[in-house]
């Protein structure tokens, strides 16, 4: 008799120290879940959104899509004709800052004229999705005979019409439609089509909204902490205030 | 013995009530975690729908303070509207390149952001009330309204259609326009005046109209009327031309240029009644067009509303040389002071749930009520 309530007594105990354990558990699951989403989190990424602002603000975002050329692999992160995000973050903070469609294709002795109807087979750079994408092509009108000069832009054959030209200066253009068919990696050539009067010279082109196309500022971001991330579109412009698209702009911050 | 069973019973007890406090407390903590986790995740996405929004805000801004700028220009401080155009061919690349864009944009942002320009587009949209003759279709506008009293908009209607309608506006919310046509090539002749509707002379309850003609940096002209919305006959038998909905014409201003050999062109200040339509949108204003509103599809008069210019069928014909400066200066009836509006496009795009309407010049959102 005294044997079984020894046991049941035992088991009692165990039972109840179980319970008391998992509560334990999860009290401290729970404690530790709320002290890393804090909103002390929600404050850094506060601070990005409003360093990309400010750079949205001052139209730098704008300014530094036109500045970044063929050559570049990074944006820059000078304050003029660059983004320096120290100049708006707190001390202790680190940014990097991405710019979608910024990445330009260089397209050497592109020239549209009675000599050359069509150009060369051009590789679009290295696509990371690929997919149904819209193109853009910046273009200088170098001899004009008609109201609305144009060209367009063949792909597997397919020809894509592009928005307006505009009459002076260098200007952007996209495709009307996106280009179907483009696939991952730098399989993709195309070729520019003259409209039959009008000569251009085609400065660069790029893929919009494919990640190999992205640009950020050098800074790596650290994997040991939180980061917090965000996004932005804005309004871009060519050198002669001619529309040409709304980009995203994302960025990553974090506590150094 | 009974002593052990009651100390044994007392400590399964007091265990138990351990337990229990410890669970209560662990529960508290737990639904806290849980309350605060889903109050962070909704402030941070409120964060990324606000900048969102704010950035679109900011873009449409833009492009209505630079392309724009070609076009069209709007300013709205204290209580004086002050719209300026040019009725020109030249504004069509622009328009019709900015409507490709805000296209293109459209699409892209439906895959990228959720956000959709479904509403209506902010700058030139299809206006579901007006149709620019039968090959044309439905023209392209873009609506101001004001901020504090949405019943009053201005609405630009782009080209080939060259329309401002000045709607919602009557002698209790505007007290006067000064309208001013300026250019170098189509000289403004006569005001013709339709004396049944206009009056000249004083008048209680009325909108002073002012005309300031110029023609090649020259005033020509500066004539004074008073018009009255409520001079609009009710009767729709009573309209001219027999023509179904409500059109009234107050103004004809001639023009002519040396090219048009015995042609004078007409420059039509009408009043015009779209509230038939029935459509949630539609409203009755001022309707200024060049050229004049004449010509009406009569297969489908309800909802047409064409233009042509008198006794020109080739559209060919239509096409306007040289540019015309239009200002219109459009003064509330209140205290200057007291009018801290804004101008706001009509709702145009959605970001998931809420939708958000987004203001033409600076940034504001506003969650919209969806009943």
């Amino acid at each position: 008799m005294k044997f079984k309530k020894g046991i049941i007594f035992s088991l009692d105990g165990a039972i109840a120290v179980t319970v008391v354990l998992i509560m334990l558990i999860n009290t401290t699951y729970y404690f530790t879940t709320t002290s890393k989403e804090s909103l002390s989190q929600t404050q850094i990424i506060k601070r990005g959104y409003d360093v990309l602002a400010m750079f949205d603000y001052f139209e730098q975002l704008d300014n530094v899509m036109r500045v970044i050329t063929p050559s570049d692999d990074f944006v820059p992160n000078t304050t003029i004709n660059g983004l320096n995000v120290s100049n708006y973050l707190p001390n202790g903070y680190e940014m990097t800052v991405f710019l979608d469609d910024a990445r330009k294709t260089a397209c050497g002795g592109c020239v549209l004229d009675s000599a050359n109807a069509i150009t060369a087979l051009f590789n679009i750079e290295g696509l990371n999705e690929g997919g149904n994408l819209y193109f853009q092509v910046n273009a200088q009108l170098t001899a004009q005979t008609t109201t609305n000069p144009s060209f367009s832009v063949r792909h597997n054959g397919i020809d894509y019409a592009l928005t307006g030209v505009c009459l002076t200066g260098a200007c952007t253009y996209t495709t009307t439609s996106p280009i179907t068919g483009l696939i991952s990696g730098s399989g993709n050539q195309i070729q520019f089509v003259r409209d039959g009067s009008n000569d251009f010279t085609i400065n660069w082109f790029r893929v919009l909204d494919d990640s190999g196309y992205t640009l950020s500022t050098a800074t790596t971001a650290p994997d040991d902490r939180f980061i917090g991330t965000g996004e932005r579109w804005y309004a871009a412009f060519d050198s002669n205030g001619h529309f040409e698209g709304l980009h995203r702009a994302r960025f990553s911050v974090w506590i150094a | 013995m009974d002593s052990i069973n009651k100390k044994g019973i007392l400590m399964t007890l007091g265990m138990v009530f351990v337990s229990l406090t410890i669970l209560a407390f662990a529960n508290v903590i737990l639904n806290n975690s849980e309350t605060s986790e889903s109050r962070i995740k909704e402030f941070a996405e409120t964060e990324r729908l606000y900048n969102l929004d704010r950035s679109l805000s900011s873009s449409i801004s833009r492009i209505m303070k630079y392309p724009l700028n070609n076009t069209h220009k709007i300013s709205f401080d204290g209580n004086v509207i002050d719209f300026k155009t040019e009725f020109q061919n030249i504004t069509e690349n622009p328009e019709v390149e900015i409507m490709r864009q805000i296209n293109i944009t459209n699409e892209r942002l439906k895959k990228q952001a959720y956000v959709n320009f479904s509403k209506n587009y902010p700058l030139f949209g299809k206006n579901g009330n007006i149709v620019i003759d039968s090959s044309l279709g439905n023209p392209n506008s873009t609506v101001f309204y004001v901020d504090q009293n949405k019943s009053i908009f201005v609405e630009y209607v782009s080209y080939p259609a060259n329309m401002i309608f000045l709607a919602g506006i009557n002698e209790g919310n505007v007290k006067k326009i000064n309208f001013t046509y300026k250019s170098d090539f189509m000289e403004p002749l006569l005001i013709l005046a339709n004396m049944s509707e206009v009056f000249s002379g004083a008048c209680a309850n009325c909108i002073e109209f002012v005309f300031n003609n110029y023609y090649l940096g020259s005033l020509i002209n500066r004539t004074s009327y008073n018009i009255s919305s409520t001079d609009t006959p009710p009767s729709l038998s009573a309209l001219p031309f027999g023509i179904p909905f409500g059109f009234v014409q107050f103004f004809d201003l001639r023009v002519a240029a040396p090219t048009w050999i015995n042609e004078n062109r007409t420059l039509a200040i009408n009043w015009v009644n779209l509230t038939y339509l029935l459509t949630s949108d539609a409203e009755e204003g001022l309707a200024i067009t060049l050229p004049d509103v004449l010509v009406y599809n009569l297969a489908d008069p309800v909802k047409t509303f064409d233009f042509a210019y008198y006794g020109y069928g080739d559209p060919a014909v239509k096409r306007l040389i040289g540019d015309t400066k239009i200002e219109l200066q459009i003064f509330l009836e209140g205290d200057a002071l007291k009018h801290e509006g804004t101008l706001v496009g009509p709702l145009s795009y959605s970001i998931d749930i809420p939708l958000l309407d987004t203001s033409g010049e600076g940034l504001r959102i506003e969650y919209i009520d969806q009943g």
